[in-house]
């Protein structure tokens, strides 16, 4: 698997949709492929603009070192971005199409600038209800020290 | 606006505001980009036009990420417990959400949270909260309940 990179991340998410696991090909409970990704000041800080966010935490090294987290940390919620990093392009959450339903997530350890976070995931359980097909994905982000970063579940609807 | 800041003082039915934001195609754009989630839904409207959804359904415009919806609704608790004051006083620990219907660029969208509930176990104080997420019809668009660890 290339490593993540964010100047050439694939942003063309039709390229080689045909490759990707339909609903039919998911095995549930299997563990899919990922790869590493450090999570730099940058990544942090662009995330935390994006939901207009300015907390000092994430911006103002001087301020966070006097807190209790000694040092700069991302927004909590900065795990949305775990998924598409931490795997290739023919992961399947990537199929257009793709509608989020739902997420629930344990946010158990901030996640710092220069971490490295892997990602166990698989997809758990797969249904059919009112004729609309649905995966739901589990996913646990660890940092360098294996320590969970956090731990969670999306519920997605399928197109095909 | 909530002033409570321990977890004796903390009553349920207290209501913890979140951010309001008027969603444009920018903000979305920028959130792609941001969590490099590059899926069509969010920009390809000529995807828009020609998919029909499950139950014949189409989407009016591009939609927000679900995920942008719960990174909004996740400022709610860090507003609340990691103030610009350095008083950092809990901690965020869960969030379970449902995203009811699209949220699109032009909307105005407002998150609100109240405590529906609050415990104390062996090792911890905890408060769980309601986090709604209402468009400028009063529409509710997305649903979700947070946790938060007190630490005083």
């Amino acid at each position: 698997m290339e490593a993540f990179d964010p100047q050439t991340f694939e942003t063309d998410f039709w390229k080689d949709a045909e490759n990707r696991a339909g609903w039919d090909d998911l095995e549930p409970g299997v563990v899919l492929k990922s790869r590493p990704v450090e999570i730099t000041r940058e990544i942090i800080q662009r995330f935390a603009r994006s939901i207009g966010d300015d907390n000092p935490l994430y911006f103002d090294e001087a301020y966070a070192k006097g807190t209790r987290y000694g040092g700069l940390v991302a927004p909590p919620s900065i795990h949305a971005l775990f998924l598409f990093a931490c795997t290739d392009h023919d992961h399947f959450m990537r199929t257009p199409g793709t509608v989020n339903m739902g997420q629930n997530w344990w946010l158990h350890c901030p996640v710092r600038p220069g971490d490295t976070i892997t990602l166990v995931s698989r997809c758990l359980d797969k249904l059919i209800r009112k004729g609309k097909t649905f995966a739901i994905h589990d996913n646990v982000f660890r940092n360098q020290r294996d320590e969970v970063v956090c731990s969670g579940r999306g519920w997605t609807m399928r197109p095909y | 606006m909530a002033e409570a800041r321990s977890f004796d003082e903390i009553d349920v039915g207290l209501e913890v505001p979140g951010p309001r934001v008027e969603v444009t195609r920018a903000m979305i754009r920028e959130f792609a980009e941001a969590s490099f989630d590059h899926n069509p839904l969010h920009w390809d409207d000529k995807f828009l036009e020609e998919t029909e959804f499950a139950g014949g359904k189409k989407f009016d415009d591009v939609i927000v990420h679900g995920l942008m919806t719960y990174s909004l609704m996740t400022r709610a608790m860090t507003d609340w417990l990691l103030p610009r004051d350095g008083d950092l006083w809990g901690e965020h620990r869960r969030l379970e959400t449902r995203f009811r219907k699209p949220i699109y660029p032009g909307d105005a969208v407002e998150v609100r949270g109240r405590v529906v509930d609050k415990r104390e176990t062996r090792k911890g104080k905890w408060v769980v909260c309601e986090i709604m997420v209402t468009n400028q019809k009063d529409q509710v668009v997305a649903t979700g309940e947070a946790m938060a660890e007190i630490l005083r």
